[in-house]
């Protein structure tokens, strides 16, 4: 016996081409398969739209999944490091080492695997001039772009910027 | 087909932003990636409405444009088709079927499958307008439609 099951997709989707609905109501009033059939593929609908819609939802709930906003704390911590470096390098080696304190700081930097010897001093400090100003005009450009991903923060400028008239 | 109203690009970006948007997460699995998409579409938009004829309606003409960035950006295969069965849920013996849930059976769909879910379950669009979108011909998404269907089925339980 021939069965329906392409006919009954067509069928619950409304899309089953007028005349074609009388045999298949036939078929269905003498085949459990075919019955079988159509109550699956109502469930499946029923189902898929809920995993569509849920998908959607955890999407837009990931705790602002923002690869932008790691990205930016990744790099406000790159900046900090450097000002950092820059500031306790940048002092003069004597005075580092003058008081008890002092001397505790640089063995937590010690620990953390930076091994405080005199050639990196002289080149941290060599580093520092060209790269801070490059750091500092990246950032710049850096935040221009974020500010450019924030579509769901449109201003009233943002709407001005898309509203070219009418459409030709 | 009768050309709609012509719109402004804000009364596009009001009316169907929210379709992109969904269409976009639905095939980049990434909020903040289908932000940039609906970007993207209303810039590309812009840029080529001169060539907008009027033979679909902005929704279709929007969503194709969605997309082909969407396919470009996952890996530039918009278009290409895949044949369903060979790469449906390639990870899995067919004697486990039953012990994985529809819900994984889902989430393992390729794009190209999961799409033709979305756009006929979750976003509601007639044959016709999935052919537009799709860039298919209409028994083509008869066909692809009933396949995955009856691949989904085996996992209902
Ligand atoms: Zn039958």
């Amino acid at each position: 016996m021939k069965h329906y099951d392409y006919e009954l997709n067509l069928f619950i989707d409304g899309e089953l081409e007028e005349g074609n609905g009388e045999e298949l109501f036939l078929h269905l009033a003498e085949c459990n398969e075919c019955r079988n059939t159509l109550a699956d593929l109502l469930l499946l609908k029923e189902k898929s739209k809920m995993y569509c819609s849920e998908n959607i939802n955890q999407l837009k709930q990931k705790p602002s999944s923002s690869k932008s906003f790691y990205k930016f704390g990744f790099y406000a911590a790159s900046v900090a490091a450097v000002f950092l470096l820059f500031f306790l390098f940048s002092r003069n080696p004597k005075d580092t080492f003058t008081t008890q304190k002092q001397v505790r700081v640089d063995t937590v930097f010690v620990q953390k695997g930076i091994p405080v010897t005199q050639n990196q001093l002289t080149n941290t400090n060599s580093l520092t001039p060209g790269k801070k100003e490059l750091i500092q005009s990246s950032q710049q450009e850096y935040l221009r772009y974020v500010m450019n991903l924030r579509t769901e923060k449109f201003t009233e400028a943002d709407k001005l910027k898309f509203d070219y008239g009418s459409i030709q | 087909m009768k050309r709609e109203e012509e719109k402004t690009v804000k009364e596009l970006f009001s009316s169907y932003s929210d379709d992109i948007l969904n269409y976009s997460m639905s095939l980049l699995k990434d909020y903040d990636d289908a932000k940039d998409a609906l970007q993207e579409v209303f810039i590309k938009y812009i840029n080529t409405k001169d060539s907008f004829r009027g033979e679909c309606s902005y929704k279709t003409w929007l969503l194709t444009i969605t997309r082909n960035y969407c396919f470009k950006k996952l890996n530039g295969k918009a278009n290409k088709p895949i044949p369903l069965d060979e790469n449906f849920l390639r990870t899995y013996e067919p004697k486990y079927e039953d012990k994985i849930s529809l819900n994984d059976a889902m989430s393992r769909l390729s794009h190209e499958e999961y799409e033709l879910i979305y756009l006929r379950e979750y976003a509601c669009h007639s044959y016709q307008e999935m052919a537009e979108i799709l860039g298919i011909s209409i028994d083509n998404v008869k066909v692809k439609l009933f396949r995955v269907r009856q691949q989904l089925r085996k996992y209902l339980k």
